[in-house]
């Protein structure tokens, strides 16, 4: 049965070995922060893109976008419901005591400490009727000094009926709070969502400092797919 | 194969918006998506606002939707990124490289055209717009949801211009969208990756 081992083997398997390890180090501290600029000099975007963003790049993400929705709003907002978090004060380790009393699954998203995505979350986790169902996804975004300032939620694969009630529930909702939207496209009605692929409704509150946008968008075979934005835009 | 695709979703566009035009549905379309319009009224191309209206449109939809979306601005970050890593192009030029893929679907405007200058983009000055394969398939490893999520922000910005009777700029028909709306999804067989998790951030091929 033991069939003879050539003796360069081992030394070729710990030569390989050593390679490996070392290659695998390589690549490891080429992708650490200090070592980005000389990783994009070695390999173009195309073959390697970086994209964990550092916690200074999702705030400038989010930076470009509070100015440019800031830029078409004129009050601030009478108050800034956001599913039960608080804009600018929810700290990661209440994102995470949320997810344990709700026995949800959260991960970073790519990598990232300060994005992170939930799936199938109970509608009761949200403060959403029970009826409403589980929600595909609950994505959070925290600044890098710690303060939730996203929330986002996703459901697709709805008929046309449950997309309707469910935005129509949670427009009237943000409405009590917030008053009515800014900006409406298209019709909540089951005739408008069913026309067609890319037939939507949508609703945004758009303030100084907040914008609330609830959204259902026919995908065809992919069903509705319904979505909302919660999010802070303080400076 | 390039401009073959591009022409396939120019053709497909053009020809489901002439089908608008000839169509005598009560939304009012001018029918034309070229430059210039029927008679006196503005075509479509001009009520989307000619090639600046449409680059102010993109770079809303890119700042104000795609930068704030948890998963999608993971793509992104080559963007956000000082200097922006050798090959990629920077957020202005993805929107003059965007509007003008959708000002040539329209018939009104050249893709690639010439190349995109930005010098702030010190790697890459002169960006030649790449086809959607090239610039999206082989490293960026599109999931399906996360082509959902895109279209879905362009729909419903798109979706307020809807107008019975669109005549003015920054207003379409409905039909005009729906033709719109088909021009986008030709492109998902060549941006999301057969491979790639359906859902969630950027994840590497
Ligand atoms: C209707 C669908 C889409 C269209 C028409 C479209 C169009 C474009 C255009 C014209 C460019 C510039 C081309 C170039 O870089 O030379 C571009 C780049 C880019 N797109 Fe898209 N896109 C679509 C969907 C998406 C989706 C779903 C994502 C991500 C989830 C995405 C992420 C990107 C990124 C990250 C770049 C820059 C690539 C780089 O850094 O090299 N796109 N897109």
């Amino acid at each position: 049965m033991s069939a003879a081992v050539p003796a360069y083997l081992p030394r070729v398997a710990v030569g390989t070995g050593t390679a490996a390890v070392l290659l695998t180090c390589l690549v490891g501290v080429l992708h650490l922060p200090f070592a980005a600029p000389l990783l994009r000099k070695l390999s173009p975007a195309s073959l390697c893109p970086i994209t964990h963003g550092t916690p200074a790049q999702i705030d400038r993400a989010h930076a470009i976008g509070g100015a440019a929705i800031r830029a078409s709003a004129t009050a601030s907002a009478p108050s800034r419901p956001a599913l039960g978090f608080e804009l600018d004060k929810t700290t990661r380790g209440d994102l995470d005591a949320w997810a344990a009393r709700y026995r949800v699954s959260c991960e970073k998203i790519g990598g990232n400490e300060n994005l992170r995505r939930c799936t199938d979350v109970p509608a009761s986790a949200v403060g959403e009727p029970p009826g409403a169902g589980l929600l595909e996804e609950v994505s959070f975004e925290l600044r890098g000094t710690g303060e939730l300032v996203n929330v986002e939620t996703m459901r697709r694969h709805l008929s046309p009926e449950q997309a309707v009630r469910i935005v129509a529930e949670r427009e009237e909702t943000i409405a009590s709070g917030v008053g009515a939207p800014s900006k409406t496209g298209g019709e909540a009605t089951v005739a408008h969502l069913s026309r067609g692929f890319l037939s939507s409704y949508v609703a945004e509150h758009t303030y100084l400092d907040y914008r609330a946008t609830v959204s259902a968008t026919n995908l065809g075979e992919t069903g509705v797919m319904a979505r909302e934005q919660y999010l802070s835009v303080r400076p | 194969m390039r401009m073959f695709k591009l022409s396939v979703i120019g053709m497909t566009a053009a020809l489901a918006l002439s089908a608008v035009g000839c169509s005598s549905s009560d939304s009012g379309s001018s029918g034309s998506s070229g430059t210039t319009g029927d008679s006196g009224t503005l075509s479509l191309y001009e009520r989307l606002g000619g090639k600046s209206g449409l680059e102010s449109f993109v770079q809303s939809v890119v700042e104000t939707k795609i930068l704030t979306d948890a998963d999608l601005k993971t793509f992104f970050f080559a963007q956000v990124a000082t200097p922006i890593p050798a090959g990629s192009p920077s957020a202005k030029q993805i929107v003059v490289c965007f509007a003008r893929f959708v000002g040539t679907a329209l018939q009104a405007d050249t893709y690639p055209g010439a190349p995109v200058n930005d010098p702030a983009n010190t790697n890459n000055p002169n960006h030649t717009c790449r086809d959607m394969v090239k610039s999206h398939r082989p490293f960026l490893n599109i999931g399906t949801a996360n082509f959902d999520k895109f279209i879905g922000y362009v729909a419903t910005s798109l979706m307020p211009l809807v107008k019975p009777t669109a005549t003015k700029a920054g207003e379409i028909t409905q039909a005009e969208f729906e033709a719109l709306a088909a021009a986008l999804n030709g492109t998902k067989g060549d941006i999301v990756n057969p491979g790639a998790p359906a859902s969630g951030p950027f994840v590497k091929p």
